[in-house]
Parts: structure tokens; sequence; C-alpha cells
């Protein structure tokens, strides 16, 4: 595994993403890229989220270890980051938000990516846990509880029960489907 | 196969017979011992028992059989303060935030737990350039790099201990300062929590008002 220490130009790309609404989308899927290539875990989510397309996912899938995509393909990828969005969805109601569902889900994509930064800092700097800046499932689910409360989304809509809640808002029509029938889901 | 279910199903109840009495018995002797009362989790083996309405479960390390992440401490939950609750509290606390009009980030405190170290004091810094209004919580190096991770201490008097630290984060198209208070020990258990810049002069009040919430949530009072 290389050195995850965050870089100059990640931060840079979060700072970009921040400043720019209308290309946040592309900042952040450079900013999960370039940790995809560090191969820090949480970027395969992140990139799934945030890239141009399937066939982004595809070659990036393609490109990578199998240990490291836990040796599941790109539609499994694909079918968490879309979870993922229909869980903030839901959560974005829940907190009482009305207006544009696809901005709004942008802004907490920004969120989530600094608080990943300041996470992967923080544990790079104190050594934590067998490889600094590796994080692990509890760090990742802490941040993830830090950023949604910045928008009054509950905890429990992080790794959650979307699918005893999924909305009828057309907002999910931005990710397709929301479910995904052909999902190769097997290892 | 259905036989082999049947057999199963008996062995169950047979199993269940003897686990309701023993059931029971375990919840008279956690009684006795002080143990959760109704409607809190208790924390590993401390004696702080968390209200429902405040605890946030963790995922467990390793639940969904991906070993790319790494492992940390901790006691599997944590516990978020709502930002109502903590500017009735704490007067001048602002408990929304806006990085532009009608655009709040809800300023509550999650606070992470994890097993103390109790070795918070450090030696004189070579750096001590004090944060802003804040006389008492001083930045120990130089700032390198943009964003770069700080260490703050906390001054009191001659003595120097860990507080956190703080970096410099885009907000709303400027940069601010967020903090994190990560040494936080009370007893057994370390407390970490967030603060944006503009409440960073409450910090101490933040301090004291996780102590009391923590002594009120004693198990066995």
């Amino acid at each position: 595994m290389t050195d995850l220490a965050i870089s100059l130009q990640e931060h840079r790309f979060i700072k970009e993403a921040d400043a720019s609404p209308q290309r946040r989308r592309e900042y952040l899927a450079r900013f999960w890229l370039s940790r995809l290539k560090k191969e820090d875990p949480v970027a395969r989510i992140g990139y799934a989220l945030w890239c141009k397309d399937m066939e982004a996912l595809k070659k990036a899938v393609a490109q990578g270890s199998k240990d490291y995509w836990n040796h599941r393909g790109y539609a499994y990828w694909e079918f968490m980051a879309r979870s993922t969005v229909a869980n903030l969805s839901v959560g974005l109601q829940k907190a009482g938000f009305t207006g544009n569902m696809r901005e709004k889900i942008e802004e907490v994509g920004v969120q989530v990516a600094k608080q990943h930064r300041r996470a992967v800092q923080i544990d790079y700097r104190k050594k934590l846990g067998k490889v600094p800046g590796l994080l692990s499932l509890k760090q990742m689910a802490e941040y993830h509880h830090q950023a949604f409360d910045q928008f009054n989304i509950p905890p429990d809509y992080y790794g959650g029960t979307w699918v005893q809640a999924i909305p009828n808002s057309w907002e999910l029509e931005m990710y397709g489907h929301l479910y995904c029938h052909d999902c190769d889901v097997a290892p | 196969m259905i036989r082999r279910q049947g057999m199963l199903t008996k062995q169950s109840s047979f199993k269940a017979l003897i686990a309701i009495p023993v059931f029971i018995a375990g919840i008279w002797m956690v009684a006795q011992a002080g143990g959760p009362k109704n409607g809190t989790v208790r924390v590993g083996q401390t004696d702080l028992c968390i209200p429902e309405e405040y605890a946030v479960q963790l995922p467990s390390e390793g639940e969904n059989g991906d070993s790319n992440f790494d492992t940390s401490d901790g006691f599997g939950i944590n516990f978020r303060i709502d930002e109502e609750e903590v500017g009735t509290e704490i007067p001048g606390y602002h408990e929304k935030l806006y990085v532009a009009e009608d655009n709040p980030r809800f300023q509550s405190i999650y606070v992470k737990l994890s097993p103390a170290q109790n070795n918070l004091e450090v030696d004189k810094p070579k750096q001590s350039k004090p944060l802003a209004s804040i006389p008492k919580l001083i930045l120990s190096e130089p700032q390198r790099e943009p964003w770069q991770l700080r260490e703050v201490l906390q001054k009191d008097d001659g003595d120097y201990r860990k507080w956190g630290y703080c970096t410099e984060t885009s907000w709303g198209g400027e940069d601010a300062l967020r903090c994190m208070r990560e040494y936080l020990e009370i007893g057994e258990v370390r407390f970490a929590y967030e603060l944006h810049e503009e409440n960073l002069p409450y910090h101490s009040q933040v301090d004291k008002l996780l102590e009391e919430k923590v002594a009120s949530w004693r198990c066995d009072r």
C-alpha cells in the first residue's frame, strides 16, 4: 500500500469542490480517484458515487487489484453508491430538507470528503491502528456521522436501513433506477 | 431434511426451557449489580450508561467481511447532544452557522468515545502561538502548508496539556478554523468532539457540559 497521507493536490480538489458548485461533482471524483490510486478503501464508494459514469467505474475496478475491490464487480459498487444516494435522500427528507436534492447531496459529499481528509490526517499523525492513514470501519462511521450531523441527518442513515424507507421522489432518478436487478453482488 | 428440522426444533424448545430461567436470573443479577437502567446503553466495562436518545451505535469491526480497513479502539458506542440542548445549556453557543443565506450547518456535539490514556502532560513547546481570543489554547507548531493539521495545547499557569488539533478549512468560500478537542478524559474514557471557530470560545463550557452529562449517566446512580 502506498503512503496514505493527504496530498496538497487532494486538499485543492476539496477546496475547489467547495468553491465551485457547478463543478462540485467533477472535483469530488478527482479527489476520490486520487485516494483510489492510493488504495484507500473508502475511495471505492467515494469514487463510485461521484465518477462521471458507469464506464469510468468499470475501468477503475478493472485496473485495480481484486483484493482492493474486495473481489466484487463494478455493479456491486455501483449498487452501493445508488443505495448511498437513496439513504442520503431519505435522511435529508427526514431532516426537513425540501430544496434541490441533487445540490444538497453534493454538499453532503463535500462535507464527507472534508471529514475524511481530517480523519486521515489525524490517523496519519497519531499513527493509529496498524497502518498510518488507513481508517477503520469505526472511524469511517464516526466521520460520516459528524458530516451528517451538520445537515441534521440522523446518524442511523449511515450504512442504514434505506430499504424500509424508499421515498417516491424524482430525485432518485438522477442515479437511474433505484433497484439494480442485474447487480453482481456475489464475490 | 424435514425430519432434521423437526429435531432441531425440539432441541431448540428444550434449550429455550432451560434458557428462560437462566435469562431471568441474569436480569436479576444485573439489576442487583447496578447494571444498565431501562433505556440506557452501557459503554464497555465502564460505569457509564448512556440514555438511548443520546447513544449512537457504531458498526462492529470486520462486520462486513471487508479486510481492507484498519482496526481501532473503542466501545462500539458514541453519543451526540442536539445543538438546541447545547445552546440552552451554554448561552452564546452558535446552534447553527451559515455557509450562505438559508444554508445552515447544525452545530450539535457528536462525541467519540475511546479508552483513556491518562498521559496528557507535555513539555513546554518550542513554538507557542495563542489562538485568537482564546489565550489558554496555543498552537504548538508553525503552519508549513495550507490545511495542515496543527497540534493545540492547553496552557494552565506553567503547565501544558494536550488539547487537540485545529485545521483551516474552506467555509462558504473563505477559510475558517475547525478544531478537534481530542483529549478530554473522564475516568476510563476519552471524549473527542469537534468545534467550529465561532464556538471555540465555549470549549471549556462544552467540556463542563460533558462532565456533567457523564456524572449523571453513571450506571450506579
